[in-house]
């Protein structure tokens, strides 16, 4: 079993605080997604999971046993790098073998995990290639299969996607997801791609500035971010915007209504009526996004029907229902509206 | 537009030179280079007569001797100051390689207290000629009654090598991706073999480069043999090479004979590192 337990984790690099403070708990299985811009602390974190960086104060726990003074090798994980960090030498297979033979398994134990893993990633044909032989998603599938070989009880991914071209982003992700129903391992997977992170997770972890904003499933962030950063972070096109006061929602507590562009739609009858000049139409096919400048100023951005007649140019008005909207009181917490 | 713009404003730069100049240039350095050595080998098969008749020409039919050969292989123990040469050279490379690179891994790897006064120390010794210590490293070596004996050379070359090495290897080191070696790490790789397994084959190139600036040096030297180990037995070729050197009289058949020899073991060895460098520079650069 390895559920991880962060309990009050803190890293500084010298007087200067990096995580202040991060509670997380991952169950035994969870596909867990730590999210954020960069420089929020993910990687940090994740290294610090990992054993490669040190733990200023707090607990780790994997598996119920405290591990903050454990060696990487012997916390039971395996780590795919952003950069895939395979050894250059080495052939795929020796890549793959070589965390093995360290630890002593035998030579037909080691061929057999090894071509167990290349046919789960389908790398049987390139065993004795070397990695500058192979193309970037082929060695990401190699650092994988490295990290599978091991047959560990978590698996972090550092930012494995970034560097692949987007069509082969989505595919590899597809992949790991698979992976992920097959092995029902623990994995801690890092990114600052929202959508990778909405795809891919049980439970999303936003971070910002060392710090968590909001832990939940992906539905739950979208549908009830707890506050303004996970509200703009996670939703793509991102949530606007508005000024309470501007609204017929105006009252005390609430200082801040978000709406999702998808939610807004042309219309004359809605709780929320808005009326805006069009700057941009972006047209994708499903759906063209309107980028609108409303009369106070405020940027807007609308999903209307592929179809949409809208110009840049024409005055639009358009609304939203009371129960797609989002209060947001002065502290920038989520609230009820009146 | 912009690129074309610096395509045609870098091949301006080039023009002046172009190809035929540049191997004008490199022909001449080359000629410059080598003739010393030309006229070293050629007189070397000549009697002693043409030699001083007309030493520019090639060995004809008339002047062709191997008089010089004859006398070193005869006359001198010229195959014992081969082998102390030869010796002298191998160990005192093979200690600066593994001991530098070893120092070198851990100025770049490790952080620990004193690790930057420690590499400014030793680019220190980079820059001060190991010579100017002459006396009080003879002192030592007196001291720990280690002349003539083949292990004070050893001891000295290896000092005066080592700084270059670390610092060259220091650089190279500092470049491998640090994901490399945690990778290894998280393998539960041991830091030994992360060091011999890994970091060492990738600084194959670097190595080689720095065992080549390492050797020749070492090789030529003539100093350190003469004042530390002048006896008969330890004698290296470039000191063997100083007996037929006279204060009168040089027996140039034999001096030039001995050097030519001397040129062969300093040869294969530069070989065998220099295809080391070409490999490595390729497989580098078809990623």
């Amino acid at each position: 079993m390895a559920n991880i337990k962060l309990d009050a984790i803190q890293k500084s690099y010298g007087t200067i605080e990096v995580i202040h403070g991060v509670d997380i708990d991952i169950k035994d299985g969870e596909f867990c997604v730590f999210v954020g811009p960069s420089g929020c602390g993910k990687s940090t974190l994740l290294r610090m999971i990992a054993g490669l960086e040190e733990i200023t104060s707090g607990e780790m726990k994997i598996g119920g046993n405290r591990v903050n003074e454990l060696p990487p090798a012997d916390r039971g994980i395996a780590m795919v790098f952003q950069s895939y960090a395979l050894y250059p030498h080495m052939s795929v297979y020796k890549n793959m073998a070589f965390g093995l033979s360290i630890k002593k398994f035998s030579k037909t134990d080691v061929k057999k995990r090894v071509h167990e893993a290349a046919e789960i990633l389908q790398l049987t044909d390139l065993l004795t290639r070397k990695p500058a032989q192979l193309s970037g998603g082929q060695r990401q599938r190699v650092a994988i299969g490295r990290a599978i070989v091991r047959d560990p009880e978590v698996f972090l991914f550092d930012e494995p996607l970034s560097n692949l071209d987007a069509a082969l982003r989505v595919q590899t992700r597809i992949e790991i997801a698979k992976l992920h129903t097959k092995l029902k391992n623990t994995v801690i997977y890092v990114t600052h791609d929202q959508v990778e992170a909405m795809t891919l997770a049980d439970k999303i972890v936003v971070l910002n500035d060392g710090r968590v904003e909001q832990i939940g499933s992906p539905l739950d962030l979208y549908d009830k971010p707890q506050n303004l950063f996970v509200a703009g972070f996670i939703g793509s096109p991102k949530m606007n915007f508005l000024k309470a006061s501007q609204t017929e929602f105006s009252s005390a507590s609430v200082e801040t209504i978000g709406v999702r562009p998808e939610h807004l739609r042309q219309t004359t009858e809605a709780d929320l009526l808005l009326t805006g000049t069009a700057d941009v139409v972006e047209r994708l096919g499903d759906v063209s996004y309107v980028y609108l400048t409303t009369t106070d100023g405020t940027n807007i951005i609308i999903a209307t029907p592929g179809a949409s007649k809208v110009e840049p140019g024409d005055t639009v008005t358009f609304g939203a229902d009371k129960q797609s909207l989002h209060f947001f009181n002065a502290d920038g917490i989520r609230c009820e509206g009146d | 537009m912009h690129m074309s713009i610096l395509t045609s404003a870098s091949r301006k730069i080039n023009k002046p030179l172009g190809k035929l100049g540049v191997h004008t240039i490199l022909l001449c350095y080359m000629i410059i280079a080598l003739w010393p050595i030309f006229l070293v080998i050629s007189n070397a098969f000549k009697s002693r007569k043409a030699i001083f008749r007309d030493p520019m020409a090639l060995p004809d039919v008339d002047s062709f001797s191997i008089v010089g050969f004859e006398k070193v292989l005869a006359r001198s123990n010229f195959d014992l100051y081969f082998l102390n040469s030869f010796t002298v050279m191998t160990v005192s490379l093979a200690i600066t390689l593994v001991a530098g690179a070893m120092a070198a891994w851990a100025l770049s790897e490790y952080k620990f207290r004193g690790n930057t006064l420690l590499g400014l120390y030793l680019a220190i010794g980079i820059m001060v000629p190991i010579r100017l210590g002459s006396v009080s490293i003879l002192k030592l070596i007196v001291d720990l009654d280690l002349t003539n004996t083949l292990t004070a050379l050893i001891l000295v070359y290896v000092a005066q090598s080592l700084p270059l090495t670390i610092f060259i290897l220091n650089e190279f080191m500092s470049q491998i991706p640090k994901d490399l070696k945690e990778a290894a790490r998280c393998d539960g790789v041991s830091e030994y073999r992360i060091f011999f397994q890994i970091i060492l084959p990738l600084t194959r190139p670097a190595i080689a480069t720095v065992g080549i600036f390492t050797m020749v040096p070492v090789w030529n030297d003539l100093w350190f043999p003469l004042i530390l180990a002048p006896g008969e037995s330890t004698r290296t070729v470039t000191l063997g090479v100083q007996q037929f050197v006279g204060q009168y009289v040089t027996d140039w058949n034999a001096v030039l004979a001995s050097l030519t020899l001397a040129i062969i073991p300093i040869m294969i060895v530069y070989l065998i590192f220099s295809r080391q460098l070409i490999r490595g520079i390729t497989s580098g650069a078809v990623k």
